[in-house]
């Protein structure tokens, strides 16, 4: 797969994509302080997506649809299951250190 | 030649964490909204939508490694997380953006002060995933030989 040419495009595109991302935030970090109308801009749309941001939301899923439900249930019992495996398994490289149950 | 599911989510978990880092600094201020041309109700729409599948490959990856661990599932060098530095750091970095992600989210309307804490969190760690991610490129640059 290494020498495959659409294997060498994919890893060096994806390269030059964060090869210039992060050059551009570089520059930004340390390039000129942001003037007032710059930052007046940036935060008047910043209110701006956060109301239609919450309003999107709202209007695609609804405040009280059964979908909606749905997501913020699944996503609350996502995190917990990651973290807990996470520390499962953890455990159980323990007990396999102290001589518990092989692989 | 045969690919793994890891593999993909590989791939997968790059593009989505590519548009995230876009987004992200597009809504970190106004040093970088330029990077989405001030587009902040797209950046934050998109945003919001591909941190819900961030969080989807996590737990898909948690899972492949603890199948990994209790039956000896077969995994290729793609694997996100797992026992190396890097993947290490890599799944303490995912779990600090997603949690202080919903934080950002979940507490914008009622808790500032969480809030606050959480854009810091959320900030300084995209910055480390960020620079993290250069040196992963060199480094696998020169172990693959490409």
């Amino acid at each position: 797969m290494y020498d495959k040419a659409w294997f060498k495009f994919l890893t060096w595109s994806t390269a030059a994509f964060f090869f210039l991302l992060t050059s551009f935030v570089i520059m930004a970090t340390l390039g000129p302080f942001p003037s007032e109308e710059q930052i007046h801009h940036w935060m008047s749309e910043m209110m701006n997506a956060m109301h239609l941001s919450l309003m999107a939301f709202s209007m695609h899923m609804g405040e009280d649809s059964r979908l909606m439900s749905i997501i913020l249930a699944s996503s609350q019992l996502i995190i917990p299951l990651a973290v807990g495996s996470f520390f499962s398994g953890l455990l159980v490289r323990w007990s396999e250190k102290k001589g518990g149950k092989g692989r | 030649m045969r690919i793994n599911l890891d593999f993909y989510i590989h791939w997968i978990w790059t593009v989505t964490f590519g548009v995230l880092a876009i987004t992200g600094f597009a809504l970190m201020g106004a040093r970088y909204g330029w990077v989405m041309n001030y587009a902040l109700s797209a950046a934050d729409y998109l945003h919001r939508t591909l941190a819900a599948l961030y969080v989807v490959l996590l737990a898909v990856a948690v899972l492949l490694e603890i199948l990994r661990i209790l039956i000896g599932l077969k995994v290729s060098v793609w694997m996100m997380i797992g026992t190396k530095p890097y993947q290490i750091f890599t799944l303490i970095t995912t779990l600090l953006l997603i949690i202080s992600g919903l934080m950002i989210w979940v507490c914008m309307e009622w808790m500032h002060t969480a809030v606050a804490f959480s854009m810091i969190v959320h900030e300084i760690v995209s910055f480390l995933a960020l620079g993290s991610i250069i040196w992963h490129l060199y480094e696998k640059a020169h172990s693959l030989r490409i």
